[in-house]
């Protein structure tokens, strides 16, 4: 899966040079990246009819999709991955949009991040589910500690990221922007974001997939709704299938979350001029 | 009139790059500063641009001190830096000022492309284009704003013999068009005589004026004409160091 979104988004990076050859390994990439997991699924399958594994603790993808499938004929999935996503989404917006601003500020600014960046690194050193104790006595148990716990789980991977990307970005062209007399703000806008870009969205990235992981730890610390609580549930029952069918959804909704991020920001940096992996 | 009045330059490791200079760039001449590498020459450009601050003597500008980069001086680097997310036309239209309506920049872009030979690669990305075509969007990056004061840092020492002199010959009819005041740095001792009025010759450590020499031959020059060859010689001459450098 992860080849064939590579190989759905070279040809937009390699703008106009070599437009159809790049496009024809495209679906064989594609099918490259699904032989694993359908081949395992497979021989799962037929470990689990030839009575090879007990189905009670490893029920075969069949039994999992029947899980699922009862469960969404009931409307009780639907609920249960929209609560999920409502809070990855705002806890990962939310967390995204605080490192983005702080990162832009001490990445620019060196007072600044002499005043800030030893706190946020000391912060960072805490492991973030440590936080779930306070969150839950300040702010209960409903949807703000979850909200906030992946928000903070998202924000340290996106600062650190920018901080270093505005740092790293290239003096000369600083220079340039020094001699069209640009001010703080148009220096931020107009080049150390720009050209940090790459870096942020990289920082982005491995943000939404720790968000995806702090929703569970939010989600086990106690939720009536969510992937979550499906696990737990599956856990209670003793139904191996609704956990398995939980982690599965994990998978698809962790993978696409992701996919959809880089195709939607391809665009933005296809300007770099970069290697791209060869072979 | 650019004017440096007994400017020095320390940098902050006790580095002492350039030492009371004086030198008068008078308007609309071509002022070409050589020297061996390490005589200042650089230090000498990023202080005119206002990069660096001299840590004694003034910079005038037409009679007006000079405190950082100036909308006056247009400057084109030895490498082209170019915004590698803007196109040609908006890396072009970096060097207008953003009180002016986007309508009015894209046609003063347009137009500046135009003059350098690129008006067919404006939507190109400077990763798309070659170091000629790069440094010529460089150029009118420079030029678009129509600066009275032109600052080139050897500008086309990373680009072959044939595009060298292609893009000095189109510099000159740049420079014939507005005739600004233009300051080229280069190490060049062929591109110093085909282009300049005046040339400057720096001594190093700490840079100094070395020598001047006055260039009056007329445009266009032709570098196998015996006048150049003898003005070349007595550049070379008053560049000692540089025999042993270019050996």
């Amino acid at each position: 899966m992860a080849a064939a979104l590579e190989s759905l988004a070279r040809p937009a990076g390699g703008a106009a040079s070599g437009r159809p050859a790049a496009r024809a390994p495209r679906l064989p990439a594609a099918l490259l990246g699904l032989v694993l997991p359908v081949g395992l699924a497979l021989l799962w399958e037929l470990a689990a009819a030839q009575g090879w594994i007990a189905r009670r603790l490893l029920p075969p993808p069949t039994a999992i999709v029947a899980q699922l499938h009862e469960l969404a004929l009931t409307g009780e999935l639907g609920r249960h991955v929209e609560a999920t996503l409502r809070r990855v989404a705002l806890g990962f917006a939310l967390g995204v949009g605080a490192a983005t601003f702080l990162g832009a500020v001490t990445g620019t600014f060196e007072p600044f991040r002499r005043l800030l960046d030893p706190t946020v690194q000391a912060l960072r050193a805490i492991p973030s589910i440590a936080w779930v104790p306070l969150f839950v006595l300040w702010f209960g148990i409903f949807e703000t500690p979850k909200v906030l716990l992946i928000a903070v789980g998202a924000f340290f991977p996106v600062y650190l990221a920018l901080e270093a990307g505005i740092r790293g970005v290239d003096r000369k062209l600083v220079e340039v922007g020094r001699v069209y007399h640009l001010g703080p703000l148009s220096m931020i806008g107009r080049i150390l974001l720009p050209a940090a870009l790459p870096a942020w969205l990289t920082g982005v990235r491995g943000g939404l997939g720790l968000a995806w992981m702090f929703v569970i730890a939010a989600e086990l610390m106690g939720a009536s709704e969510g992937l979550g609580y499906l696990l737990i549930d599956g856990q209670m029952s003793g139904n191996a299938a609704i956990i398995l069918g939980a982690l599965l959804l994990f998978a698809v909704l962790g993978k696409a979350s992701d996919a959809l991020l880089v195709a939607s920001t391809r665009r933005l940096v296809a300007w770099q001029d970069s290697f791209k992996g060869g072979g | 009139m650019l004017e440096l009045q007994g400017v020095a330059k320390r940098y902050p490791n006790g580095h002492l790059a350039l030492d009371s200079l004086d030198l008068a760039l008078p308007a609309g001449r071509i002022t070409v500063v050589i020297g061996p590498s390490g005589c200042g020459k650089s230090t000498l450009l990023r202080l005119l641009v206002g990069l660096e601050a001299p840590t004694a003597g003034r910079i005038l500008l037409d009679g007006e001190a000079l405190h950082g980069p100036s909308p006056a001086i247009g400057v084109v680097f030895q490498e082209p830096r170019l915004f590698p997310w803007l196109d040609v036309l908006h890396n072009v239209a970096f060097g207008l000022s953003r009180r002016l309506p986007w309508r009015e920049r894209r046609e003063l872009a347009l137009r500046a492309c135009a003059r350098v030979g690129l008006a067919a690669a404006v939507e190109a990305l400077p990763k798309q284009l070659s170091g000629g075509m790069a440094q010529r969007a460089a150029l009118a990056r420079a030029l678009v704003a129509r600066p009275p004061v032109l600052l080139l840092d050897e500008p086309f020492s990373a680009l072959d013999a044939v595009l060298r002199a292609q893009l000095q010959a189109e510099l000159l009819r740049l420079w014939g068009e507005d005739r600004p005041t233009l300051l080229l740095v280069t190490h060049d001792l062929d591109e110093a005589v085909l282009l300049a009025d005046e040339v400057v010759v720096l001594g190093g450590r700490p840079g100094r004026i070395v020598s001047r020499l006055e260039i009056a031959l007329p445009r266009p020059r032709e570098p196998h004409r015996p006048a150049f060859q003898m003005l070349r010689a007595r550049l070379l001459s008053a560049l000692p160091s540089y025999n042993l450098q270019a050996a």
